[in-house]
């Protein structure tokens, strides 16, 4: 059970001489288990990476091509990223840095997609076979010898619904009239970015926004994650500030949270997904899932509830990859 | 702290549906070294995980059109007596006849009724209003023995996160037992959340063994209640009895029978009776306490907050800082116990 909450080191030192057998752990992803996988993943472990911003690892990465990383886009924003700072994207493997550029995304699939600098890198093994069907076991590398998770697939591939974005707001004139805004939503997009009762939006990125219904349907256009920058009028005042759009479901609530544990800000709307059963953190998408045979079957996308993690089927990256590819190709050598 | 497992909020529709297949006899474990490792040995090669996975797959296949969606809930259906039924938690069908909407893996929706429940035990039964000749036709898995579970072997549980899914079969999650009923409840590391409410836990026989039920903050604490605490009221749910459960009463007044007090930081045992709960848990005055079930504790609200779910007689570990160290315990909680 936890014990990193505990604030003294000495304490931590002494906990696991204390702790009892019975305690209640997860046993099922234990040590012995995950130690029979070690020559399973060995394979896989050469083609994931770690993901730093300005030098900070952020999430895990897959390589699939000799320069080539795919990773989980929304997890490399940089809390701080408001004052327009320089960002500097580097991938590690081992002991080894390389500066990297990204150079195509896809918002729906929250997939950012690398080229990296004088590198050559070892790509994944996707597997070639049909996907696997529930039951079937998988394991979630991060580069060390055993992988850092076990479970099984839990359903077979389905499509997830794709979510509308959402301010987090309500309007004061729901009817039509002025986009003026009543209150915000807890927790949601408008309030983290600062949005008032009694502003009125007049602009929302590039739409001027006349009334309620011109600001909705400026809303509708976005996907959650999109960051907009929003002007209001605020009494005699014109304020500007950025919005980074939620889902309906991201507020979480506390209670819910305190249950369930972090999950990912971006957890909805990736069209085709495998759901396994591996307790991941938010930090550790972006890395392959492996079969028994080591093939990986996908990339792991989003921790999206207590028990829900997500990943997007091998086939579908590949295809992304793609798609990412010929955007690039046709932008000439489109760094963002 | 533990909470039920209905989906939250908008309670979205969740049902698990069946398709089509009539019973599902128990899948035997054949093999003799598989069934060693499905009782609690540790697997020994990659070889022996692969024939694990098939065994878990076929499984899957096997009770997965038993396995149904309520609205924001999950079930599972049986036959006995020639006629179907859904074994589901008290907490989701809360009373008896009420009508239940219930949803099969292929999709088809069948009606119900609400039997019993047991709120002490979170078991209810739910009728499925069906022909006799169309309850012939509807899947349905075996009932196991929660009474021969024993540590450290695998299970299988089915249910609908979040509720169900368009497109997206009941998650099945593969764990182990950790704590046997007899202990005070029935815990596995089969993961659930809300939405696995009444949902079934398996052995690997495909018998069932538990009825999904509540979670804490600890992610390995997912509660189930034991099917054979359903069976042996059989009669009495058949008939509609609702057993009311007694913490109704004053569930904020769950303690560790021994006072507490607060101030800055942590809370300390300001005394611990001989003979009382805290000292059966190897509590002693001057302890101060950390955490409890994984949460942080700095004032009585954290408390409060951690034991809202928990009932009396169950077991919660706690940490607690004793001579600049930190232990472990674990402490059967008390109605009316100060804290």
């Amino acid at each position: 059970m936890s014990v990193r909450s505990l604030p003294a080191a000495a304490l931590l030192a002494a906990i696991p001489f204390a702790l009892p057998a019975q305690s209640i752990r997860n046993i099922t992803q234990g040590s012995a288990i995950r130690d029979l996988w070690k020559p399973i993943v060995a394979e896989a472990n050469r083609s994931v990476v770690e993901v730093c911003v300005n030098e900070r690892a952020m999430v895990l990465g897959t390589v699939v091509g000799k320069d080539l990383v795919v990773t989980k886009m929304s997890e490399l924003t940089l809390s701080s990223s408001k004052d327009n700072e320089s960002v500097e994207l580097s991938i590690d493997q081992g002991e080894e840095t390389w500066p990297c550029v990204q150079i195509g995304v896809d918002r729906a699939a929250d997939i950012a997609l690398l080229r990296v600098t004088d590198a050559e890198l070892t790509p994944v093994r996707w597997r070639q076979k049909e996907e696997p069907v529930p039951g079937s076991f998988l394991a979630s590398v991060d580069g060390s010898d055993a992988p850092f998770g076990v479970g099984i697939l839990a359903a077979a591939s389905y499509v997830h619904t794709v979510p509308r974005a959402f301010l987090g707001i309500r309007f004061a004139n729901p009817n039509g009239g002025t986009a003026e805004i009543e209150d915000t939503v807890e927790h949601g997009a408008a309030e983290a970015a600062g949005i008032l009762g009694g502003d009125v939006v007049v602009k929302f990125g590039e739409a001027e926004i006349g009334d309620t219904d011109s600001l909705r349907a400026a809303i509708r256009a976005c996907t959650p994650g999109d960051k907009v920058s929003v002007t209001l009028k605020r009494g005699e005042e014109t304020v500007t500030v950025e919005v980074v759009l939620g889902t309906n479901t991201s507020p979480m609530r506390s209670d819910q949270e305190s249950v369930w544990g972090e999950l990912s800000d971006v957890r909805s709307g990736f069209q085709r997904v495998l759901q396994h059963d591996t307790v991941l953190k938010p930090e550790d998408c972006g890395g392959p899932i492996v079969d028994l045979t080591g093939a990986v079957v996908g990339v792991n996308v989003a921790r999206a509830g207590r028990i829900e993690t997500l990943a997007l089927p091998a086939a579908d990256v590949r295809a992304l990859v793609a798609k990412l590819l010929k955007g690039a190709a046709r932008e000439g050598d489109g760094e963002r | 702290m533990s909470r039920p497992l209905l989906a939250t909020a908008a309670a979205l529709a969740l049902a698990c549906a069946a398709a089509g297949q009539t019973t599902a006899p128990a899948t035997q474990v054949t093999d003799d070294r598989l069934a060693e490792i499905f009782s609690g040995e540790e697997p020994e090669s990659a070889a022996e995980l692969a024939a694990m996975q098939a065994h878990v797959q076929q499984l899957i296949k096997q009770v997965l059109p038993a396995t149904v969606s309520l609205p924001g809930a999950s079930g599972v259906l049986v036959q006995r007596d020639g006629a179907p039924f859904l074994l589901c938690a008290a907490h989701v069908t809360l009373e008896a006849d009420k009508d239940i909407k219930i949803r099969m893996t292929n999709g088809r929706q069948l009606a119900g009724t609400s039997l019993g429940a047991n709120h002490q035990s979170d078991v209810s039964l739910v009728r499925v209003d069906v022909d006799a000749e169309d309850a012939a036709k509807l899947p349905s898995v075996e009932i196991g023995k929660s009474a021969d579970l024993v540590r450290g072997q695998w299970v299988l549980m089915l249910g609908h996160p979040s509720g169900r899914k368009k497109g997206r079969t009941a998650p099945a999650r593969l764990g182990r037992v950790l704590r046997v009923p007899e202990e005070g409840y029935l815990v596995t590391d089969c993961t659930m959340q809300g939405g696995d409410s009444g949902g079934p836990l398996f052995d690997m026989q495909g018998r069932v063994v538990g009825i999904n039920s509540r979670i804490s903050g600890n992610l390995a604490m997912n509660m189930h209640a034991p099917v054979d605490a359903l069976m042996s009221e059989w009669d009495e749910l058949l008939e509609g009895k609702v057993t009311q459960s007694r913490r109704r009463r004053g569930r904020s007044r769950l303690g560790f029978g021994a006072p507490l007090k607060y101030g800055d930081g942590c809370p300390v045992f300001e005394d611990v009776a001989e003979e009382s709960a805290a000292a059966k848990a190897g509590l002693k005055k001057g302890d101060r306490l950390f955490e409890i079930d994984g949460e942080e504790i700095s004032s009585r609200r954290d408390v409060m907050r951690a034991l809202r779910t928990f009932r009396a007689g169950d077991k919660v570990e706690i940490v607690v800082e004793r001579d600049g160290k930190g232990l472990e315990l674990e402490i059967e909680l008390e109605q009316g116990g100060g804290r």
